[in-house]
């Protein structure tokens, strides 16, 4: 579903992304891990088509993005759920008119883009802020919402930045477990992310991790983790939930 | 569920619907802006009207229409073939009639003559008494009498020449003080146009940041240009339309319900300006197209880049 062929990215001189190859297969959770400035951000803003790079090719659905020209990139961009670290909302808009959003740019009939939205809220746990101005809400609540608008409809590529930030362990469990219900729906995830307990639980979850330092990928770091009686990278929402439910930790614990 | 799959671009009808769901929205998130776009377009309208009807009402292209003279009063001491000269240079002027020298005399024995029987006031008075003038006459029109105080301004500022007298008939003067009076408040009206397009200017610009914040958030989303630009285009437009129709609305009413008759002659001669039925048509349309290619203009401007506000800008 993604491939990055060689990108390369610099900004002000310096080298950000060093011809970096990575692909995102459809049916799988990609994780990137690194510490702050590793490159993480860019490279998902890369993969989104939100940034070009100074080198490489990025494929997105057998489209080389790179190639197109810039009228073309919306076509290409409405089938990314792109989350960012700092999500932005249309301001006196609802919650529920922000995640419906993508579904209008799909051309989605209103009525399906209402109920998906719907679905996508109650999938991170936030169905009944709906009616709320996002500009209004507390910051972990915005990342939830910007999720939920990244998984809206379940676009074939799901790109997610810091998805944990600001959250309770409870909250990151529910973007985890949407994260692999996009997957088990056939979506390619891809999503960055520096928190040690939300790595640890998606690894445990299924997925793949890949770990980016100054721009580069760390050699040996990358393995898929193989759940006994799944596929490698095939994820388990429940495991997900369990990993970082604080309850369930405290059972395990004991 | 659905299973995840590209799309490209989404049918026609539902294009459409989205447009106007969203151009709905916008009006309803913006409705402030809307408001007050629509009010300046309001006020711009009835400053335009203002300034079109002074500028036809009658008399305000008239000029003074003859008799006017200027006097200006020599100094002592210019040679005789400077006053000569400066008489030729004043009759090749632009709405000088003729120019005649008169001596100092010569004034003194006018003045004798209008005196009559008590003229005798004057004896002993010595021949140079009286300074020696210019009299000039000024054609009718405006390059002529239309600018007698202009043209004694200028002449007051000569070498050789002390004071200038204008010289008017009553019709004449209470004629040049109605096209002050016109034009101090057509200068008004435009100054106050002139601050409202500025204020307009200024909030569309205050505005323009919030419309490419939208632009950038729904650009990410994958909405095309078009997309994007569309709802925007028919809000300002909306706000356009709204403006002037209200302001013509209001002088319909105002020429019909008013009981007071300048308020009303005030608002039909308003209407009027605005060129009937098909200048005001024009109006609306242009206010219309006006409204929606400053709220696009907003839309359009170059963005900042800054993180996950990149959208290919460099593409």
């Amino acid at each position: 579903m993604l491939r990055l062929v060689a990108v390369t990215l610099r900004l002000g001189g310096e080298l950000v992304l060093d011809a970096l190859t990575v692909e995102a297969r459809a049916g799988e959770i990609l994780l990137i891990e690194g510490n702050r400035g590793a490159g993480k951000t860019k490279l998902l803003e890369v993969a989104a088509a939100r940034r070009q790079p100074d080198a490489g090719e990025v494929w997105i659905a057998d489209h080389d993005v790179t190639a197109l020209q810039r009228g073309s990139l919306p076509f290409v961009r409405r089938n990314i759920g792109f989350a960012e670290a700092a999500p932005r909302f249309l301001s006196r808009a609802t919650v529920l008119e922000n995640v419906m959003l993508p579904l209008a740019a799909r051309g989605e009939p209103a009525a399906w883009a209402r109920e998906a939205a719907v679905r996508a809220l109650g999938k991170v746990g936030i169905v009944g802020l709906g009616a709320h101005d996002p500009a209004r809400l507390s910051s972990g609540a915005r990342r939830l919402a910007a999720v939920a608008r990244a998984l809206a409809g379940v676009p074939p590529l799901v790109i997610v930045d810091d998805p944990s930030a600001s959250l309770s362990a409870v909250d990151a469990g529910a973007v985890l477990s949407a994260m692999c219900g996009a997957v088990e729906g056939g979506a390619a995830v891809v999503c960055a992310s520096a928190d040690g307990a939300f790595l640890a639980a998606a690894t445990a979850a299924g997925a793949r991790r890949l770990r980016l330092d100054a721009g580069r990928l760390v050699p040996g770091v990358g393995t898929m983790v193989a759940l006994p009686g799944r596929r490698a990278h095939e994820p388990r929402a429940d495991r997900a939930e369990a990993a970082l439910d604080p309850l369930a930790q405290l059972e395990l614990g004991s | 569920m659905r299973t995840p799959a590209t799309v490209g671009a989404a049918p026609l009808s539902e294009r459409l619907r989205w447009g106007a769901r969203l151009t709905a929205q916008g009006l309803r998130r913006h409705r402030a802006v809307f408001w007050m776009s629509a009010a300046g377009f309001a006020c711009a309208t009835v400053a335009l009207a203002a300034c079109l009807a002074l500028a036809r009402a009658p008399g305000a292209g008239v000029t003074a229409a003859g008799s006017t003279q200027l006097v200006a009063f020599l100094n002592d001491d210019l040679p005789p073939g400077e006053r000569d000269a400066l008489a030729l240079v004043l009759r090749k002027l632009p709405g000088v009639a003729g120019v005649r020298l008169l001596p100092s005399d010569e004034a003194l024995g006018r003045m004798r003559a209008e005196l009559g029987s008590r003229a005798a006031l004057l004896d002993g008075i010595e021949d140079g008494f009286l300074p020696t003038t210019l009299e000039i006459a000024l054609r009718p029109g405006p390059q002529g009498a239309g600018r007698a105080d202009e043209l004694a301004w200028r002449l007051r500022r000569m070498a050789g020449i002390s004071d200038v007298d204008v010289l008017r008939n009553e019709a004449d003067h209470r004629l040049v003080t109605e096209q002050q009076t016109s034009r101090r408040l057509r200068l008004g009206l435009v100054a106050t146009s002139g601050g409202l397009a500025l204020a307009a200017l200024l909030l569309v610009a205050a505005l323009a940041r919030r419309r490419r914040a939208d632009a950038a958030i729904l650009e990410g989303l994958g909405f095309t240009a078009w997309a994007v630009s569309g709802p925007v285009f028919v809000t300002g437009a909306a706000a356009g339309a709204g403006g002037v129709s209200l302001v013509l609305l209001g002088l319909r009413l105002g020429e019909r319900l008013i009981s007071l008759p300048v308020l009303a002659a005030v608002a039909a001669a308003a209407g009027r300006a605005l060129g009937g039925g098909r200048g005001q048509a024009g109006t609306f349309a242009a206010a219309t197209l006006l409204g929606g290619a400053l709220a696009w203009w907003g839309t359009r401007l170059p963005r900042q880049t800054g993180r996950g506000d990149q959208l290919a800008a460099e593409m």
